[in-house]
């Protein structure tokens, strides 16, 4: 195979919009069995971040449908904008970022 | 001590003898029925840069004018050397389907992002609404926005398949996004077309001024793979 | 744990590397998900994680059956 394998317009373009999904690698190659606490945790908000964005998603909907009273739509956004902060603080307490919230199912990709 | 898998060939594609795996380990062909296997026997692993080389190396040994391996994703170890068997005949037909499908051909990967590209969705979605109702709006033009990004991408993804479409064998769009990405595609693609691959896929330039390239490849099929 | 990302080095060759190391380590075939978790973080817990893909799947299915709150 030849060494020449990439060919970039503007590679520095490219290395600052790949270091997006740089993170992911390091914390990898970083871990140590230590680490499963911290696993856990992940796993668990990883869950709950996935549930949250299924409710904002048929929050919308629901809302699009026009079925919902001025006060259901002010009711229900608090709510979820409530949701929002607390999972934020829990992601911080656990000293996780938000593209630390996802679990690789393998075959089947990533989950959020 | 236990076992390290690289990837999965054909019945007797034998690695040669002097290969070094990781940790300096020599690699083996274990064969498993019709199916083999590269292997070291070795502890396990650490992951870092030179591993992962270490392993890709492997796996680009295997690779051969007609013979594609399966390549396994890093971290393939396993303590007790008698579950592999096992492990591999449960897979037996998926590997065999896919070394045919192989054969002759590796992956080459394209990235189309746009640099003027924000992401609206995201800013909408991370600002700070005082009112329940102002979140819910939000949350809806966020969605608004993210639609129709996806439909652009969309309008690309079909621009590029149209392009390409006769000299690829299969295709791997990836979701994973980053801020400016238009398009992450893989492509497998056969020996007989690389030359004509990476002509065609440059002319993307043309096709989208306003986007950005980045083409590699050819690697192995890890895309495929999964 | 984001506290110890070491800086990826980013420069032209290295986007190589990347590239590399996206597939090498997220893409391949996985001979099974018990042998993964060689990688501690998410991976450590890639059992817990089939045990649970049922109940996403189907979470994912009924998405439109979920209530909201009143």
């Amino acid at each position: 195979m030849s060494d020449d394998r990439i060919d970039a317009d503007d590679p520095e373009l490219f290395a600052a919009e790949l270091a997006e999904i740089a993170p992911a690698l390091p914390s990898r190659i970083d871990a140590t069995p230590e680490d499963v606490e911290s696993g856990l945790a992940k796993l668990v908000l990883t869950l709950i971040e996935f549930l949250r964005q299924i409710l904002e998603h048929q929050a919308v909907r629901r809302m699009e449908g026009g079925t919902l009273s001025d006060e259901e739509i002010e009711k229900l956004g608090l709510t979820l904008m409530r949701l929002q902060e607390r999972l934020n603080e829990l992601k911080e307490d656990f000293g996780l970022e938000g593209e630390d919230l996802n679990i690789d199912l393998g075959p089947l990709g990533k989950l959020i | 001590m236990g076992v390290y898998a690289y990837c999965v060939v054909p019945h007797a594609h034998r690695p040669p003898g002097d290969l070094v795996g990781l940790n300096g380990s020599p690699v083996e062909l274990v064969e498993v029925g019709d199916v083999g296997l590269w292997v070291s026997t070795t502890d396990r692993p650490e992951v870092s840069i030179e591993t992962v080389q270490a392993h890709n190396r492997v796996v680009e040994v295997a690779v051969t004018e007609h013979v594609t391996p399966v390549p396994l994703r890093f971290g393939q170890w396993l303590e007790d050397p008698g579950q592999l068997p096992a492990h591999v005949s449960e897979h037996a037909a998926d590997y065999r389907d896919r070394l045919s499908r192989f054969a002759g051909c590796l992956e080459f990967g394209l990235r189309l992002i746009d640099p003027e590209a924000t992401d609206e969705a995201r800013d909408v979605r991370e600002s700070v609404p005082a009112t329940g109702r102002e979140y819910m709006q939000a949350l809806r033009e966020s969605s608004r926005l993210a639609e129709q990004r996806r439909a652009y991408s969309e309008t690309v993804a079909s621009r590029v398949r149209e392009l390409l479409r006769d000299i690829v064998r299969e295709e791997k769009v990836e979701t994973a996004q980053t801020r400016h990405a238009v398009l992450t595609v893989s492509h497998l693609v056969a020996r007989e077309h690389f030359d004509e691959y990476r002509e065609r896929a440059r002319r993307l330039r043309s096709v989208f001024p306003a986007l950005r390239l980045l083409l590699s490849g050819p690697w192995p099929p890890y895309s495929f793979a999964v | 744990m984001s506290d110890e990302h070491v800086g990826f080095p980013f420069a032209d060759h290295e986007l190589h590397l990347v590239e590399l190391v996206n597939r090498v380590l997220d893409r391949g075939a996985v001979i099974t998900g018990e042998i993964t978790i060689s990688v501690a973080g998410v991976d450590l817990v890639y059992l817990g994680v089939q045990l649970v893909i049922a109940a996403t799947e189907t979470a994912r299915g009924r998405a439109g059956m979920i209530r909201m709150p009143q």
